[in-house]
């Protein structure tokens, strides 16, 4: 939550950036300033120093121009933007590591204090100072109230626990283990009452109570409650003057005093004349790969065939299945101290149990604990942060997996509806028949519902290309006004995912070579700054998405040239314009001169191309030498219920999308070409391809010819039998079948037969088709 | 629901003694066979599992009671542990869980 927060922030602020850098209007610097000291406050909270250092520093240059004390210059927003992008770095490395991992940042906050040139020494003071405030005030709380506590006589202890990953009650959990406790003994929780007793907490608890109890026998209650994890304890202590938090064992007791097959290994080990130990590790908080380490320590102790118990077991570390504790029993002829220095040699281990199991007349007991017990000082726990911020009224934040299984579930639903609706032309029920046209309608608003709710606005991937464009633009050295507009269109939230690329290699495209030089546009009579537009439309069943530039259009014969020179047409082809443009999109293809940073490596519009028809859409190309070119991209409104054909081959049905078949007729004349079947419609050569061949039996006389289409190219399909149109729901299909580049996934029909939808792609890269065979 | 539960309880060696289909009929019931165990769903109809909980704890105060509950109804969970629940379940039930939290009863 403090990563999606974060970059909502960083997103206003680089809104804010692009407005002060244009506008130099002072206005957008209380934004700035809030987003800036928002984000530091959230940092610091969870511990992230550097993302506050920068913060910090970049919240004093902009409260200097706030109070007019600072001019905006070049290299103030220079130095924001440079904020920005380390912040933005460092984000990305929490989201995936867990914590900041860049170090050096040293140049940048010199830069910043710099950019004003006013900055003073003090400034770094000042942020080492306030680093600490945020952790120290709740720790002055907690050791105030440890310390009356213990006048009283009774002991301290501090707990924090943790919740299973599959619980969703954690606050009922919670309210078994307060159930323990005694009334009046809940000292201190963090986070604070308030919060526990909202219904959405699902963090880790700390919490702070007084007993005269033995910890142990409190920690063996909590244990018992499901779900519930301890992951820190210890006793506050009065330790020379000072109190302090003794730490204790977190490892589960409790559960090792009653597994019998435990004990009898251990004791059949002992019986042998082996040693047997039992060994706890912690790990240090920065510790990074939790499962490496931890065989590191079985290798160093004699390797895995010593373990006799660990907990979680071997698969649960290999996943990493714990926080920081791990607990093991081996058996081994070293003594104890050997083990000890074998455990300690490792580094980020700290070694927390260590004992020895003896036999005692007939049982065996663990003997005293004889690793150091360590008292430390507390540490910031990385906790999962709460959301306190208030919510908006209006709207929640969802889970997005919470949505794609609702998505599931409702697909699923639609195959019973259709099921439904076939049973119900079988049988005649005046009663069913109501029933399920009802269902029917019901279904459709819901079908519309979940699909609008998987639909978000474009918005969220057209923001950062502003940012992008201006850059870029600077890169190159041109002027470009860049205007979005119709971002509030929305689409299927994967499409919106996917189309960010695509989108933003056609504007670097533009930029690169659609946009002149500001001389060539002068001298063409037009305005020395560029315009670029990003639009975005509904348009029917589609969203259409355009990028159109004012620059120098698609200059026809150098790109007709340059295929003819690659072989990808032949000089005496003719071709419409729109074809040519198609060319661009061949792969291999590029006109640039000189290949820039950005694209003429001739790898992109390709990849564009193709990754727009995996979302089921399709890209045109406009242009008009010397005014500019448009390109066009048209998406389906949703991904997942496909209008199919149905078709018989071989005895089994399968589906072919509506959207790639271009005509359905009967097989016309076949004739022979280099050794291939192939048939002539309207002027085109098609080959064609037996389905029923491909996978294995023959061809029968009431076959059907299908043509499909991709891009420019067709392929005859010749299918056994037709057995009409389909809405069905497409279902993704396991790893094995998937790497079958004929199927692009399964169906279930309404009569509970399975049927593979065909990826009509597949046919048009055999191999055997080349373009030679176009003309007869 | 009720035929689920008794599946796993029965499968695990356990005996059910008695099954009541409202709160009113589970707080008589429970009074004539004195079960080592209830399991008792939240929502329920004339009486709901909060009361009819209280009300068995107030007749025995060593009644152990585990609630079953829907997703979303965890304040009501809380509210049954605090009037002495000893644990809960979620629905949909996983057989082992229920199982645990039984097992740590009797």
């Amino acid at each position: 939550m403090f990563i999606d927060e974060t970059k909502e922030h960083l997103q206003a602020w680089s809104d804010g950036m692009l407005n002060l850098e244009k506008t130099g209007d002072v206005s957008s610097i209380p934004v700035l300033f809030r987003a800036a000291h928002t984000i530091k406050g959230m940092a610091m909270t969870m511990g992230f120093q550097h993302m506050g250092e920068i913060t910090h520093h970049a919240e004093n240059l902009l409260d200097g121009i706030r109070n007019d004390k600072i001019q905006v210059s070049d290299r103030v927003v220079e130095a924001l933007f440079h904020s920005l992008d380390a912040l933005e770095t460092l984000l990305a490395e929490i989201e995936e590591h867990g914590e900041e991992q860049t170090d050096n940042w040293s140049s940048l906050l010199a830069e910043i204090e710099n950019a004003d040139n006013d900055s003073s020494e003090n400034e770094v003071a000042v942020t080492a100072e306030s680093d600490f405030v945020h952790q120290s005030e709740t720790e002055d709380i907690v050791h105030g109230i440890a310390n009356r506590a213990m006048e009283q006589g009774y002991r301290v202890y501090e707990f924090e626990i943790g919740f299973e990953d599959g619980c969703v009650m954690p606050l009922a959990r919670w309210a078994q283990v307060r159930h323990l406790l005694d009334e009046n003994s809940l000292l201190f929780t963090d986070p604070e009452p308030t919060v526990l007793d909202a219904d959405d907490y699902n963090g880790n608890i700390r919490f702070v109570i007084c007993s005269t109890t033995d910890i142990d026998k409190i920690a063996d209650q909590i244990h018992n409650v499901a779900e519930v994890r301890i992951l820190k304890l210890g006793e506050w202590i009065q330790k020379q003057g000072t109190t302090v938090l003794s730490q204790g064992e977190v490892l589960p007791k409790s559960r090792l005093k009653t597994d019998e097959y435990v004990t009898t290994v251990i004791k059949k080990s002992i019986q042998q004349g082996f040693l047997v130990y039992e060994v706890g590790i912690r790990l240090t908080s920065t510790s990074q790969l939790k499962a490496p380490r931890l065989f590191m320590v079985f290798e160093a102790v004699g390797g895995q065939n010593h373990l006799l118990y660990t907990n979680p077991d071997i698969d649960g570390i290999e996943r990493e299945e714990f926080e920081r504790d791990v607990q093991f029993i081996m058996w081994s002829t070293d003594t104890i101290q050997q083990i000890r220095g074998a455990i300690e040699s490792i580094s980020e281990i700290e070694l927390v149990v260590l004992r020895e199991w003896e036999e005692q007349e007939d049982a065996v007991v663990r003997g005293e604990n004889k690793a150091q017990n360590k008292t430390t000082s507390r540490k910031t726990p990385n906790t999962k942060s709460t959301n306190k911020e208030s919510k908006k009224v209006s709207t929640i934040r969802v889970d997005t997996d919470k949505l794609d299984e609702l998505m599931n579930l409702f697909s699923e639903l639609v195959i019973d509806k259709t099921r439904l609706e076939q049973i119900r032309t079988e049988v005649q029920h005046v009663g069913l028949n109501q029933t399920t046209e009802h269902m029917s309608r019901v279904s459709n608003q819901l079908q519309e519902l979940i699909m609008s709710i998987r639909m978000i606005p474009v918005e969220s991937v057209f923001q950062r290309f502003p940012r992008m464009v201006r850059d870029t633009a600077k890169q190159v050295g041109k002027e470009i006004e860049f205007t979005v507009s119709g971002e509030d269109t929305e689409l299927d939230r994967i499409v919106v995912e996917e189309i960010g690329d695509p989108i933003m290699h056609m504007l670097r495209n533009s930029i690169d070579h659609g946009i002149e030089s500001a001389d060539d546009r002068v001298k063409s009579g037009k305005s020395c700054v560029g315009h670029i537009d990003l639009r975005a439309y509904p348009s029917g069943n589609y969203v259409f998405i355009e990028v159109e530039d004012d620059g120098g259009g698609i200059n026809r014969e150098k790109v007709l040239n340059k295929a003819i020179e690659k072989g990808i047409v032949k000089s005496s082809d003719t071709l419409t314009d729109q074809q040519v443009y198609q060319l661009l999109f061949a792969s291999g293809f590029s006109t640039a001169d000189a290949i820039s940073d950005l694209s003429g490596r001739g790898v992109g519009l390709d990849v564009v191309k193709a990754k727009i028809e995996s979302l089921s859409g399709k890209v045109e190309i406009q242009s008009q030498p010397g005014k500019g070119t448009k390109f066009i991209i048209q998406l389906p409104l949703s991904l997942a219920i496909l209008n199919g054909l149905l078709v018989k081959i071989d005895g089994d049905p399968y589906v072919i999308p509506i959207g790639t078949i271009a005509e359905v007729s009967e097989v016309p004349n076949v004739q022979t070409v280099n050794g291939r079947e192939v048939t002539v419609w309207r002027e085109q050569v098609v080959p064609l391809i037996h389905v029923g061949g491909v996978f294995k039996g023959s061809r029968n006389d009431n076959s059907k010819l299908i043509l499909v289409h991709k891009g420019q190219q067709m392929v005859g399909l010749i299918v056994d039998e037709l057995l009409g149109q389909q809405e069905v729901v497409l279902k993704s299909l396991d790893r094995e079948l998937s790497s079958i580049p004929y199927f692009s996934g399964a169906t279930i029909l309404g009569d509970g037969t399975v049927a593979l939808i065909l990826d009509t792609n597949a046919y048009f890269n055999g191999g055997e088709i080349s373009h030679e065979d176009r003309h007869v | 629901m009720r035929m689920m539960v008794k599946n796993i309880v029965t499968g695990a060696g356990h005996e059910v003694v008695a099954e009541a289909a409202n709160g009113k009929e589970a707080v008589d019931l429970y009074v004539k066979h004195q079960p080592d165990l209830v399991t008792m769903d939240i929502t329920m109809p004339e009486m709901d599992g909060i009361e009819a909980l209280k009300e068995i704890r107030a007749k025995d105060s060593n009644a152990k009671v585990v609630m079953c509950s829907a997703m979303g109804q965890q304040a009501m969970v809380v509210e049954a542990i605090s009037s002495g629940a000893k644990d809960f379940c979620v629905k949909p039930f996983q057989a082992d869980r229920v199982l645990e939290a039984i097992g740590k009863l009797v």
